[in-house]
């Protein structure tokens, strides 16, 4: 009876609270949202899948011929042939290229098949499409035993076919290990990134409100100080807690993987049983694969802009904590209010992996708000030599940090920081 | 007396919360350099908004307050060096150790031998002893309140103000930070303004009060002229008198 009691005293109080109801708002609004702009994704990648492939032919032998005639049937009549592989990439999104010496390769039993991809939009989903690239080896099998059975070739079961993929990005060709590694690593990492810029987020509000419950904050704001000096240190103090929060959170997640992937333990072993169960068939997906290229694909300016971007967004997200501490009127509204932040840093990042970005300055200067896809724009703009989607998303996050300390400086000086904002009416008292 | 003479002068002091909701109305209070002035009025008003504004923390709708000639809201900064104020319900770091919160607190105005002179100071008027050592969490309502009361009296600010100073308090309490604000009023001629429901309190201590009601200031002087004006016997008595005054 007592607990009943208590539990609707609780829930009434939870009910009641504007930040409990607006944190749920924010959540299903966005979240709602976010699914939608998946939704697109995914399904314009699966129809990328099942849409017409270019075919440049570069070896024109009978043989050659009725490979590609073979392979056409078994794919469902999607090939379409194109003068030249700039022609088949207007024209579609994956080229497949057919070498000079392909047919006498493929007598041998050897087969190379080179595809070409044009990425209009840079996200995890492209290594959804590096994987159904990979699914034309079964019926390059399947060609190669009408073929060699026609031709009476002697050992059907030698045949080696492998497939090599190139990402065009903005009319730059890069290897797709190269591309992959990149995209990859900031798919799997890219959600470590934002969980410590909510961390960051939540430290300095916590900070900010924390003076109000423990009573001090009128006191402090009363002596000879410079109150924006009171902002930075706040401000400060969250990046350093979330920085110290998030070492530890890496070596954390770094013993559960060297606990939980025994066999990764020993040299060489990527492509053994386990890891293909755990990261499917194609070593190309596990994690470490891709930061292993990735490693070999930074270079200092990369590191250097990187760590900029992390600092920027480290600012970014504490001065957010700060004005919401400042808003509040107490730990209890600023703990509901985190929930949604903190699932707005994660959900951003979750679009990034999903819906993907597109190569455009505007959309890198607006988007990099986000945070996450900064990242994403800064290592591709390296890898592609674009020199603008390395500075925007800079000056964007630039821009907003300053923003949001001069806002928070501003604020420090208001009525707002004492009284806190009321949501509900009337209950401001006079006294 | 020309404004900047008086240790608080406020003209037409406003302050409006939202659409409607009035803090304080039209305040003009004369406060004199030394003296213990105290505000005294029902809970809602007025009297911590009022403090707040001079001691800079909110903003006045209109109407300006001056601190020695210093307008608090232009030169904020300035004013806020000559003064220290002790909110209602003043706490203190729940991490820190008492002796922590006054080098903390402390350490922010003055350096040096100043700033050890004043931690030895704010140690030996809290009269808290070993229990400085201890975090403050620890400390009770009146430990807290003394804490902070220490700190704001050994920074020596030329005004001094206390909001609620003894609320809640045990009779034990309150007469040793009655005592300490006389004592500092006396030695250092610290001028105090002080705001209280309590109207004995205020009595004992100050030697002029201003009644604030609703958000007015209904009447204000020495405290014997105005129980001899309204022919009453305490303060409560005058201020019960006033209100009905107003009501009739």
């Amino acid at each position: 009876m007592v607990v009943k009691l208590l539990l609707q005293r609780e829930i009434k109080a939870l009910i009641k609270s504007p930040g409990f109801i607006i944190s749920l708002i924010i959540l299903v609004a966005f979240y709602a949202g976010l699914g939608k702009l998946i939704g697109y994704s995914v399904e314009s990648n699966i129809s990328l899948i099942n849409e017409p492939m270019g075919v440049v032919i570069n070896d024109h032998s009978p043989v050659a011929l009725k490979i590609i005639e073979y392979l056409n049937e078994s794919l469902g009549k999607r090939l379409f042939i194109a003068n030249s592989l700039t022609q088949g990439l207007e024209l579609y999104n994956v080229v497949m290229y057919i070498p000079k010496n392909f047919s006498e390769n493929f007598l041998r039993g050897v087969a190379e098949i080179v595809f070409y991809q044009r990425v209009s939009r840079v996200g995890g989903l492209s290594i959804g499409i590096y994987g159904s690239l990979n699914s034309v080896l079964e019926p390059l099998k399947d060609t190669y035993y009408k073929i060699s059975l026609n031709n009476s070739l002697t050992t059907p079961n030698n045949f080696t076919p492998s497939i090599q993929i190139f990402y065009e990005l903005d009319g730059v060709r890069l290897n797709s290990l190269r591309y992959l590694s990149v995209v990859g690593f900031f798919s799997t990492s890219i959600m470590f990134i934002a969980i410590i810029f909510m961390f960051s987020a939540s430290f300095s509000m916590q900070f900010m409100t924390s003076e109000k419950t423990q009573k001090a904050f009128e006191m402090l704001l009363a002596q000879p100080i410079r109150r924006r000096n009171i902002v930075l240190a706040k401000i400060l103090g969250g990046i350093i807690a979330s920085l110290i929060e998030g070492v530890v959170f890496a070596i954390g997640l770094l013993l559960m993987f060297y606990f939980s992937l025994p066999i990764s333990k020993v040299p060489g072993s990527l492509d053994s049983d386990i890891n293909r169960l755990i990261y499917g068939a194609s070593q190309s997906s596990n994690p470490s694969y891709f930061a292993q290229y990735f490693i070999e694909t930074m270079n200092p300016a990369m590191i250097i802009t990187i760590i900029v971007l992390f600092i920027l967004g480290l600012v970014f997200t504490s001065a957010i904590g700060v004005i919401v501490g400042m808003l509040v009127s107490d730990e209890k509204v600023a703990g509901m209010l985190i929930g949604p932040l903190i699932f707005s840093f994660i959900g951003i990042g979750m679009a990034v992996m999903f819906v993907g970005l597109p190569i455009d300055p505007m959309t890198a200067f607006v988007s990099s708000i986000g945070i996450a896809p900064a990242f994403v724009y800064v290592i591709i703009g390296f890898l592609i030599n674009r020199i603008d989607l390395v500075l925007l998303p800079i000056a964007s996050l630039s821009i907003i940090a300053t923003i949001l300390i001069l806002l928070s400086f501003y604020l420090i000086e208001r009525d707002v920081v004492i009284l806190g904002i009321r949501l509900t009416k009337k209950i401001i008292t006079r006294d | 007396m020309s404004f900047n003479e008086y240790a608080i002068y406020t003209e037409d002091l406003t302050k409006i919360y939202g659409q409607d909701v009035v803090g304080v109305a039209h305040l003009n209070l004369r406060v004199r350099d030394g003296e213990i002035y105290g505000l005294i009025g029902p809970n809602g008003s007025g009297k911590t908004t009022t403090l707040r504004i001079i001691a800079g923390l909110i903003r006045p709708t209109y109407g300006k307050a001056y601190i020695y000639g210093i307008n608090v809201v232009e030169n904020s900064l300035k004013a806020r060096e000559l003064i220290n104020y002790l909110p209602e319900e003043a706490g203190a770091y729940s991490d820190l150790s008492g002796l922590d919160f006054i080098r903390f607190m402390l350490s922010i105005r003055l350096r040096g031998s100043q700033l050890e002179r004043a931690i030895d100071e704010a140690v030996e008027i809290s009269g808290l002893g070993n229990a400085l050592k201890r975090p403050v969490r620890t400390y009770s309502k009146g430990m807290k309140r003394i804490l902070a009361l220490s700190v704001v009296l050994a920074s020596r600010p030329r005004l001094l103000i206390l909001d609620e100073p003894t609320s809640g308090l045990d009779v034990e309490r309150s007469i040793q930070i009655r005592d300490l604000i006389l004592r500092y009023n006396r030695e250092y001629k610290t001028t105090v303004l002080i705001s209280s429901h309590n109207m004995l309190e205020v009595e004992y201590l100050c030697d002029r009060v201003g009644i604030l009601y609703r958000g007015k200031l209904l009447i204000e002087g020495e405290i014997s002229r105005l129980k001899e004006d309204t022919d009453s016997r305490n303060l409560e008595e005058v201020f019960i008198k006033k209100v009905r005054e107003i009501g009739s």
